[in-house]
């Protein structure tokens, strides 16, 4: 298993709590040495985006001589 | 059958959605001003559920049918059980279409979302009848999403979160 793979591993068994004193703990330590040099660090491998947009599917009904399809 | 598509609940368009059309009582405590001063809540679910549209009206509520708490996805204080209330509501027609649509929907804070696979929108405000807090439509994410110590906000589609046309 690779590097970046064994750190995604320890980050699923990272609790909530602990987490998120990684994650605020790293955003304090300005500057990450490793976000200087435009690469990824062991922190944001390990809990993976600090922001998650999802996109939601419209929910559509189609009228017409009924409302089919709902 | 998990999560394959995003559907409104055929009861929810007999009533409350379209209650008046045919004399269709409308559903106990539904208010006079219906979803615009409602509360509408989004509450996030596992792949374990079975989404189905055609659900009889008691299987479309929050924490009925397959919509339990059990498998509701919350976060213990930015998106916890029931979900979150909807803000910026509006119901509104364009070319050949009558769209309900909200502001997108973020977490409180710092949260840990794992696999959330879509949503539930009620309406909350419904407390009793057939049903309390009554399912009006169904909303898939196109897969699991999960956020560890990060933000989470769903975008809703463009063209809003259930719609009619015709």
């Amino acid at each position: 298993m690779s590097a970046e793979a064994l750190l995604r591993e320890a980050g699923k068994l990272l609790s909530t709590d602990l987490a998120m004193l990684l994650r605020e703990a790293h955003d304090q330590m300005e500057p990450c040495a490793a976000h200087d040099e435009g690469q990824t660090c062991c922190v944001d491998l390990m809990l993976g985006p600090a922001e998650v947009k999802v996109y939601a599917q419209a929910a559509a009904a189609v009228g017409g001589a009924g409302i089919e399809g709902v | 059958m998990a999560w394959t598509d995003s559907r409104i609940f055929t009861q929810a368009i007999l009533s409350p959605l379209t209650a008046s059309a045919w004399s269709t009582a409308e559903p106990t405590t539904y208010g006079a001003n219906g979803l615009s001063a409602d509360t509408v809540d989004v509450a996030l679910f596992n792949n374990s559920v079975t989404p189905d549209r055609d659900a009889v009206v008691g299987s479309t509520g929050y924490n009925t049918g397959t919509w339990t708490t059990g498998n509701e996805v919350t976060d213990a204080t930015n998106w916890v059980a029931g979900g979150r209330a909807l803000a910026s509501k509006t119901y509104t027609a364009g070319t050949s279409v009558v769209a309900f649509d909200a502001a997108d929907l973020a977490g409180g804070g710092t949260l840990t979302i794992t696999n959330a696979f879509g949503c539930l929108v009620y309406d909350a405000t419904i407390t009793a009848g057939t049903v309390a807090k009554q399912g009006m439509s169904f909303n898939y994410f196109g897969g699991g999403q999960s956020v560890t110590a990060g933000t989470f906000t769903i975008i809703w589609d463009a063209t809003g979160i259930f719609k009619f046309t015709n």
